[in-house]
């Protein structure tokens, strides 16, 4: 067992059994074969002494429970890491950001609280998974939709608060952006509701997000000043039916205009749901694609085809646009979706095509018109979440396969935020590959499309492998930050990371001599001054550790 | 029930169910001491016929258990059967899949604060020869090397899984060895895995 630096064993021990007092002794849990469930899956340490391991961990049932674990830490200073499902793979898994923590694991915290259906919301704990929420919902034929992530094992909560996203429309794919209402418990556990839910026995709770004054749920998303423990989410209204659709361009040009009208048709609320560009000439896949080329491989390329592409510069070249205009496979190609009324979504696909048939040699094509609710045995034929349906089907990337014979322990994702221009795909693909090619990194070897999760910027999600040589490993990680500081001298900050590059990435929001920074601290002080939360979770150290890890 | 009474109870149904005769096959000459755990189903990959034939053996193999066959994704099994037996503190499998499959079972079972017992990953070695690497309990690696040396391991493997010890705790060491004597089995697909969840 790793205990925390500077508590006693006599103290731990003394802890661990207040623990046991506070939850029972069947949910502490504090062997080593136990404690080994909490380890981060695809820690980017495999086998390396410097992996970030609990010492124990805790499963509360209630938020009592949660607010008597807070204060007895505070009385031994043991450091918490509180989790929701602990899924979160790729940035950290359930694994706390400084070894010792007692993992606080609040996957029995599961109440589906109350869905709403005629306003849309639901109020759930942080042990809710996508699975769960959308069983829920199944199981009382409610009219509402969940946006999900790829897989959706995940806790609502917790994704929400690491500010992931999902695929239905836009006013749903932000997760957190669709959260209304927090309740948390603070660092000396008391209890504080945000929004509406300041108001005894209030009723707007989960329909009015600000309530008054200062709105501070932000604080509480991707930091260690509190335990949430319920939230609200707004739900999207069954939609009647589905259209997807796609739109193929020939010219490598086309790519800036392109983005421009899709920025448009998406701002203006023409297109909703998750647009989704590939480049079939560039062999890039759209991310509804990737599993079903991950199972059955891309489509064949011909040798002509493979060799332009190997001497093409970012992506292009003269050659490579004749051919593809010769093959007719497009250089650049939407996958754009709508979901609503048939005659309204009908009415924006014209729209959209529309704006679109500027473009010399455009193509429109109708991959899915579908009538909803589907069968939930044909959703499989989808892209499931964008039709608001979880799914495990995501873990075949990575899967060992004719196309992937040597597949990774695991990765790291390395996901930049860009602006959603034309210019900035290229750019991003110049200044990573360039980066990446000497820094010997496996990441922007071919050329890359960015996903559109979040509107008005684009994101690059590239999963760095973990591999089983912890040479290869450590080389990796120190190119992972070199890419992330480079990518801050562009002026693009990465949107969430494991913690092992939280620090990285923190340093990069810099401006004003890194007054961002300092802020946390001051909150972290002022809020937590034991540092009994999550201490280091994104680079925000107490004052005891501060200097340390400086 | 909670997890510690789960634990205990299924260790008694274990020892109980062995005492009454629980009816598990187990390969001639193989003995293994330690209560057996209740094994709720085999699982195996349509898609190899290493796992159809381990699968096809698992049926028979166990009268507690049934066998259930995935097609890589595990989403609707788990859905429509382990989450619930998982939930209601049952539900030890065992299964032939790819690795990814099973890291996903690894990842739902840790809900439960179940965990892999026994791993053991084939792999196409030189020619005909499969290469094994086991991880086990001690109890289990005899039996386990004994199984993959026969000529039909994947449906040896299987008989020998439904005898695994339940969770005890128990140390489990690693090792690797190749075996040419199931030379029809021989991987020209993924790495596939047989492993054991409890």
């Amino acid at each position: 067992m790793k205990l925390p630096a500077g508590v006693s064993s006599a103290d731990f021990a003394s802890a661990i059994a207040e623990f046991e007092r506070a939850v029972g002794k069947a949910w502490v849990f504090t062997s080593d074969e136990d404690v080994d469930l909490y380890r981060d899956a695809f820690s980017p340490f495999l086998h390396e002494p410097e992996e970030l391991v609990a010492s124990a961990a805790l499963a509360p049932a209630t938020t009592e429970e949660v607010q008597q674990i807070v204060r007895i830490a505070n009385r031994f200073s043991i450091p918490l890491y509180p989790i929701s499902t602990g899924k979160n793979l790729g940035y950290g898994g359930s694994a706390p950001a400084y070894s010792g923590s007692v993992v606080v694991d609040l996957k029995r915290m599961n109440r589906v609280i109350e869905v709403n259906e005629a306003n849309a919301f639901a109020l759930v704990e942080p042990g809710v998974s996508y699975f769960d929420l959308y069983r829920h919902i199944q199981e009382r034929k409610l009219k509402v939709w969940i946006d999900c992530p790829d897989p959706g094992w995940g806790s609502v909560i917790g994704n929400a608060l690491d500010r992931g996203g999902g695929y239905t429309t836009a006013s749903y794919r932000n997760h957190f952006d669709s959260h209304c209402g927090m309740e948390i418990v603070l660092p000396n556990g008391e209890l504080l509701r945000t929004g509406m839910g300041a108001i005894p026995n209030a009723k707007t709770w989960q329909q009015y997000k600000s309530g008054c004054g200062p709105w501070i749920d932000g604080i509480f998303s991707q930091s260690n000043f509190g335990i949430v423990t319920k939230m609200g989410f707004w739900l999207m209204p069954e939609p009647e039916a589905y259209l997807r659709g796609t739109v193929s361009l020939t010219r490598y040009g086309d790519l800036s205009a392109m983005v421009e009208t899709l920025n448009y048709l998406e701002n203006a609320r023409i297109t909703t749901g998750f647009p989704d560009i590939a480049s079939p000439l560039n062999g890039y896949p759209p991310i509804g694609q990737v599993q079903l080329w991950n199972e059955t491989g891309p489509p064949p390329m011909t040798e002509e085809h493979r060799k332009l592409l190997s001497s093409a510069k970012l992506g292009y070249s003269p050659e490579l646009e004749a051919y593809g205009l010769k093959s007719g496979i497009p250089y650049w190609q939407l996958w754009l979706s709508f979901h609503g009324p048939a005659e309204v979504i009908e009415a924006q696909w014209q729209a959209t095509q529309r704006h679109f048939a500027k473009f010399e040699h455009v193509k429109f094509s109708v991959v899915d018109r579908v009538k909803l609710p589907i069968d939930p045995s044909r959703a499989a034929s989808y892209h499931e979440p964008e039709l608001g349906v979880p799914s495990l089907r995501a873990f075949s990337i990575g899967a060992r396969s004719p196309w992937n014979p040597t597949p990774s322990k695991g990765h790291m994702w390395f996901s930049p935020i860009v602006p959603r221009t034309g210019e900035a795909i290229i750019e991003a693909n110049r200044v990573f590959s360039e980066a990446a090619r000497e820094l010997d990194m496996p990441l922007f070897r071919s050329f890359c499309m960015p996903a559109c999760f979040w509107e008005r910027s684009f994101i690059f999600i590239l999963a760095t492998p973990v591999a089983e040589d912890p040479a290869v490993n450590k080389r990796y990680r120190e190119g992972f930050k070199k890419l992330i500081a480079i990518g801050g001298q562009q002026g693009w900050g990465e949107y969430r990371t494991a913690p092992v590059f939280q620090k990285s990435v923190m340093d990069v929001y810099s401006f004003n001599d890194h007054v961002l920074q300092r802020f946390h601290e001051t909150l972290k002080d002022a809020i937590d001054p034991n540092g009994i939360l999550s201490p280091g979770r994104y680079a925000i150290w107490p004052r005891h550790l501060r200097e340390k890890q400086s | 029930m909670n997890r510690r009474k789960f634990c205990a109870s299924s260790v008694a149904a274990a020892v109980s169910a062995a005492a009454a005769g629980h009816a598990c096959v187990l390969a001639a000459g193989q003995v293994i001491a330690a209560p057996r755990m209740r094994l709720y189903k085999f699982i195996f990959d349509e898609r190899y016929a290493a796992a159809r034939a381990f699968g096809a053996a698992g049926e028979h193999a166990c009268s507690s258990a049934g066998a259930a066959a995935i097609h890589g994704d595990v989403t609707a099994l788990w859905s429509n059967e382990l989450r619930r037996e998982w939930l209601a503190g049952g539900g030890a499998i065992a299964g032939m899949t790819t690795a990814r499959t099973l890291f996903c079972l690894e990842q739902l079972a840790k809900d439960h604060w179940m965990r892999v017992t026994l791993r053991a990953e084939h792999a196409a070695a030189t020619g005909p020869v499969v290469a094994h690497r086991l991880t086990a309990p001690e109890a289990m690696v005899a039996p386990m090397r004994s199984a993959l040396a026969a000529a039909d391991w994947p449906a040896q493997t299987a008989g020998v899984l439904a005898t695994c010890p339940g969770r005890d705790g128990a140390p489990r060491s690693t090792s690797v060895f190749a075996s040419a004597a199931g030379r029809r089995w021989a991987m020209t697909h993924p790495t596939l895995v047989s492993f054991v969840i409890a």
